[in-house]
């Protein structure tokens, strides 16, 4: 019966999160972070530059993965990085190590949160700042980083799918077909 | 603050001023790729409904 009360699917679609994001950063060079936040940046510059975020360790404690920064692209002026979710601010701190220079963020969810915050250590506009009912974090992942990441989508698929894990993989991939 | 329970509410959210959400604690959020017509999102949702109902179903 737990299962139950963890059915509830919200559908979150990029295009506002990418028409919300333009109207901030309009003019600035941007940049996305991993997969899913360089097609969101896509979406709102296309051609816009990528900096390659890969897990290496995955944990569900997101500010304990262990993350690969790839290489980052040259900018002449401040950068602003695009990503879709921002929970625990890990992989944006991770990226602004990297980058070093002038940066902020622009992101299309952002939990609310003073460690998240605190951790990414950049500057950061969202669209939505969500939290939940009763505290902690609910579960927020995008499609295709779950496609693209057999660990992620294991994890959660066992603890809320658990026995429909199937079912579950099938509903992603119709999500990208 | 906003109490988001569909995408729907999202969607009007989406189009004030207030963008602190809130999500029931039995939300699975799921950031899908592009923009969807309003026949699929009903189709995911429905979808998201029935999956639920099959999972309290085989738990029970």
């Amino acid at each position: 019966m737990a299962a139950l009360s963890r059915g509830l699917f919200i559908f979150v679609e990029t295009n506002f999160l990418a028409e919300d994001i333009e109207s901030r950063v309009n003019g600035i060079m941007i940049v996305g972070v991993g997969n899913s936040g360089s097609k969101l940046a896509q979406l709102v510059v296309p051609g816009s530059p990528k900096i390659e975020v890969r897990t290496l360790e995955y944990s569900r404690q997101r500010d304990q993965r262990v993350l690969e920064v790839g290489d980052v692209p040259e900018a002449a002026g401040p950068m602003t990085l695009i990503d879709d979710i921002v929970v625990s601010g890990l992989t944006l701190a991770r990226v602004a190590a990297e980058i070093g220079e002038e940066v902020d963020a622009s992101v299309g969810l952002l939990y609310k949160s003073k460690s998240a915050t605190k951790l990414a250590g950049v500057p950061i506009t969202y669209s939505f700042r969500y939290s939940r009912d009763g505290g902690g974090t609910p579960p927020i992942n995008s499609a295709e980083s779950l496609l693209e990441n057999p660990d992620r989508l294991n994890a959660l698929s066992e603890r809320y799918f658990l026995g429909n894990e199937r079912e579950f993989g099938k509903l992603l991939e119709g999500l990208l077909a | 603050m906003i109490n988001v329970n569909t995408t729907q509410d999202l969607r009007e959210a989406y189009s004030g001023s207030d963008r602190d959400i809130r999500f029931p604690d039995n939300s699975n959020l799921l950031l899908v790729p592009e923009r969807l017509g309003s026949d699929k999102v009903e189709e995911l949702q429905d979808f998201g409904s029935t999956f639920q109902r099959s999972l309290h179903l085989r738990r029970n």
